[in-house]
Parts: structure tokens; sequence; C-alpha cells
């Protein structure tokens, strides 16, 4: 809970009266405190071209390595989410080269055994635990790479929901593999071919081919612009 | 005061506060309040724009500067293409990504580009889940009146109809590219009721519907090689003399140089304009 209280992100601006010192790759500025990483990035006024998409801790642009006063831990965090404070040190991760297989997700024959031709260095994992420690959403990387490579793509599926492909558990591998780009294929996989067809969208697809609407689209598309306001109020 | 001290008052003061109950406004106070105080409603946020085929139509300042705005394009700039494609899609989040797939799926030569990287998008953070009727007590009708309530009734109806009827057909799009939708205990699809809606319609992936649509999404565009122009903003469209468009102008962000591409047909899925900040709001 402490750390919580002390990730103080985007108060408004009469309260961002204390400034604090950071460092943004290896030089110093004055910024507010509390202000995410990002903003400080733009308050010092760096250019940010890469390294700022949704800035709404979904999209990963903004994967950025941080350490905090006199801790030798480099930790990972996504920028638009973390408040700076005083002493800390960041630089924004560079896009890394990993290599996306390439693959036809519907023709797959064998999925789970697709995966050792598509990712042929995902069986290699020397369970350093690397991946996990420099996952910002916390997932346990390490444990999805050894249940994509025993087959259990559902927890996978499960446990890389909250993946926002930041890619920061790519350049730690020291098995050169990329788990997020292996989750993702797990987990389209496991969407794919073993989740269960709904029996239900298929029908409704089908009543509408068969103009099971009709009637009531006629009956809709020949109000004028009154009769259809009046028409919509009664839809409760 | 120290931010500290004052989140302290914050929890000092949430028990009372949970205890509070705030009168409702009638519905003329809060119109009221709503007319003094949203930007929405200041006089000063709109003004006619001067020139052009909008020409004396009012819109927020902030557009009206920018439509009539000099092009950022010198007269000399030189309009050999660089790429020639027969589908140019302006866009990268969910719908230029389904639009290009849709595209590349005929057999027609696609070109996606976009401002930052594939996905970087609204659609990629918009988690709360997506609108399509699959429930039995539901109907493509209800879902249309439902829409053009929310849309004030202004929402053109063909292009409504056919969002509603083709809905139910993306969603087994989606799920055939591995979508991992939320499902009933019988493995149908299940719905959440959204704001605004008379029936449950939501489809959800857990609470992070668009970042697990756009994860899928912009994997299949990788692997469909659909070529990219990513850090590449939009500055001009091209025509022609019957005023066709016929491309677009780029520039390319990393290097700052101009990237023309000449196409047969040009798909704007660029969504709207909230990073102008109309009024400024949100407030940076």
């Amino acid at each position: 809970m402490a750390q919580e209280d002390t990730n103080v992100i985007d108060q408004p601006e009469v309260l961002r009266h204390k400034m604090v010192t950071i460092e943004i790759s290896g030089k110093k500025y004055e910024v507010p405190e509390g202000i995410t990483v990002i903003k400080a990035l733009w308050y010092s006024g760096q250019e940010v071209v890469r390294g700022a998409g949704c800035l709404g801790g979904f999209c990963g642009a903004c994967a950025t390595y941080y350490r905090t006063k006199d801790d030798p831990k480099v930790r990972t965090c996504l920028a638009c989410q973390m408040a700076v404070e005083d002493g800390m040190s960041f630089t924004i991760m560079p896009p890394f080269p990993a290599r996306k297989a390439l693959y036809d997700i519907q023709s797959l024959k064998d999925p789970k055994q697709d995966l050792f031709n598509l990712y042929p260095e995902a069986p290699l994992c020397r369970n350093c635990n690397a991946c996990t420690e420099a996952c910002p959403q916390k997932i346990d990387v390490r444990e999805g790479v050894w249940k994509a490579v025993f087959g259990d793509f559902k927890s996978v599926s499960e446990m890389f929901m909250d993946c926002v492909m930041c890619g920061m558990c790519t350049p730690v591998c020291i098995a050169d593999i990329a788990p997020n780009l292996v989750a993702l294929y797990v987990s389209r996989a496991q969407g794919a071919h073993f989740t269960e067809k709904p029996q239900g969208l298929n029908a409704r697809i089908q009543e509408i081919q068969d103009g099971c609407f009709n009637d009531e689209w006629n009956k809709v598309l020949a109000m004028n612009e009154q009769e259809l306001a009046d028409y919509c109020a009664t839809v409760k | 005061m120290d931010i500290h001290a004052l989140q302290q008052i914050v929890h000092q003061t949430r028990d009372a506060r949970r205890k509070q109950t705030i009168p409702k406004f009638s519905p003329a106070d809060r119109d009221q309040l709503i007319h003094k105080h949203h930007p929405d409603y200041r006089v000063s946020a709109y003004r006619p724009i001067r020139f052009g085929p909008n020409a004396n139509d009012k819109t927020v300042v902030e557009l009206a500067a920018l439509l009539e705005g000099d092009s950022p394009i010198a007269e000399s700039i030189d309009l050999t293409p660089h790429f020639t494609t027969d589908v140019l899609v302006v866009g990268g989040g969910g719908a230029g990504c389904a639009a290009a797939l849709h595209a590349h799926g005929t057999g027609a030569k696609v070109i996606l580009a976009t401002k930052l990287r594939l996905g970087d998008s609204n659609s990629v953070m918009a988690q709360g889940g997506m609108q399509i009727s699959v429930a039995p007590e539901d109907s493509p009708v209800t879902h249309f009146l439902d829409t053009l309530k929310g849309g004030h009734m202004q929402n053109d109806h063909e292009l409504l109809k056919v969002m509603v009827e083709d809905g139910p057909s993306i969603a087994k799009w989606l799920i055939e590219l591995g979508v991992l939708f939320d499902r009933q205990a019988d493995g149908n699809l299940h719905v959440k009721k959204g704001g605004g809606s008379s029936k449950p319609r939501l489809l959800t992936c857990s609470d992070y519907t668009g970042l697990e649509i756009m994860r899928v999404l912009k994997d299949e565009v990788l692997n469909q090689k659909i070529q990219l122009l990513e850090f590449c903003a939009a500055v001009e469209l091209l025509s022609d003399d019957n005023g066709h468009c016929t491309g677009a102008i780029f520039k390319d962000l990393d290097n700052q140089r101009h990237v023309v591409v000449a196409a047969k047909s040009v798909i704007l899925a660029t969504g709207g304009i909230g990073r102008l900040h109309i009024q400024e709001v949100p407030h940076e």
C-alpha cells in the first residue's frame, strides 16, 4: 500500500508546487513532483516521437527503464503510468529487434506442435526468471513460457490477457525467446482452435442473411423523423 | 500543503462522505449548470468556416483554424510517388487494421500508414466492450434504435444499418482470428449491459476488450505482410482534376522527409479529433 500512496499520478496544477530533480538518459532536469514519466519528458522539452502511444497504459509504446534514488535495482514501467520522484533516473526502451514468426492462424493443423516450428527457441528457457522480473504488468512470464511449451494454451491465454506487448521481457532473455510474441501466438491459437464456436452467434448471422428482421426494418425505415423519435423513446 | 497530507484528508473523510447523500438536481437546474459551465455551450467555442466546401458552416474554432490553414506542402514538391498501391489505408487502429485486412483478403495491394506504430490508437485503450446484437432477446433493429437515440437521431440511417447488420459477422471474423471474447457456460458469447442500450449487447474480453482485439488485429496485419508506413503522418490528400482522391502525402517523423503514395482508393480510418483538445478539454 505504501507503494500506491507514493505513486501520485496527474495531480491538478495547483498541487504541483514541489519540484524534484530527475535524470533523463543520464542528464539532470527539474520537474514538478508527481507528474508522469512521459510528462516529465515533455516538461523538459524532449521530442518524443517514439515512446508515446495511447497514454492510457495499454499500447506498450512507452516501456521505460527506471531506478529510484540510491537503489541499484533497475526496474521497468510504462512511462504514462508512473509518477516521477526525486532522484529518479530513467530512459525509454528503444525498439528491440525481436523476431516475430509469421503464420496463418486459421490454417494451422496442429497449433501446439507448430509452436516448436514457429518459435523453436521457446523450449530452451533456462529458468532465469528475468522476463518475469522485467514485466511491468506483473505477469509470471517465465511460467507462461513453460505452460506454452507444455501445451497448456488456455492458462497462457488467461495469464497474458494483461500483456500490453511492450516487449520488455525480450531483451533480458538469455535464450533469445520473445515471450510476449510466443504468448500472442498461443492466445490466438487458443481462441481460433481450442475455444467452442458460439452457436447463438451463428444463428444470429443466419437470421440476418435470411431476412428475419426485414418486416421490422421496413417499418422503422419508412418512418419520418418525428415518428422515428417517438418510436425510439418507446424502446427501453 | 504537501500532496501526501492532502491525500490523508481524503482518507480521513472518506467514511463521512460515503454516508452523505447529495440531493439530485432538477432537469432544469442541471441544464442551466451545463449550459453555464460545459465547454460545448461556450459561444466563443464556435465560428463559421470562412471558405471552402463548408464555408459558413459553424464548427469549433480549433478545427476551423486547421481547415483554413496553409498546406504544409510547398508548391514545388515532386509528386512522383514513392509507392503505388490499390488501397491506401490512413490510420492504424481498429478501423484501419480491419479495413486493410479486408481489402488485402480480396486480393488488393494495400498500404497502411499511421502516425505512430501500428495499433497505437484509441481502439487499444477502449476496454469497455464492443456492441453487437448477439443475444436472443436483442436484434439488429433494436441496436439501430438504441444507437439513433445515443446519436441524438443524427446518424446516417444507411450507414448505421450496415454497422448493426455486419456486427455479428465481424464478431465471427474476430473469433476466427483468435480474439478471446468472454463466454457463458454454454459456450455462447457473454453480453454485458452497457450505458444507453436497452438490451445487454457488450462483447468483452475480460476488462481488456480493445487491447485484446488490437493485439490480434496487429498480429494479423503483420502475418499478412501488409506494407506499413509507421511514424508517417498524413499531411495532405492528393486529388485528380475531377476531385477524386488519388493518394496522400505523408511526413516521416523519423527523418522529416515526405512520402508520396498514389492509390486507386484511399480509406480514411483516422478516428476523431480528440487530440486537438477542443477548448483545452481534456486539459493536459
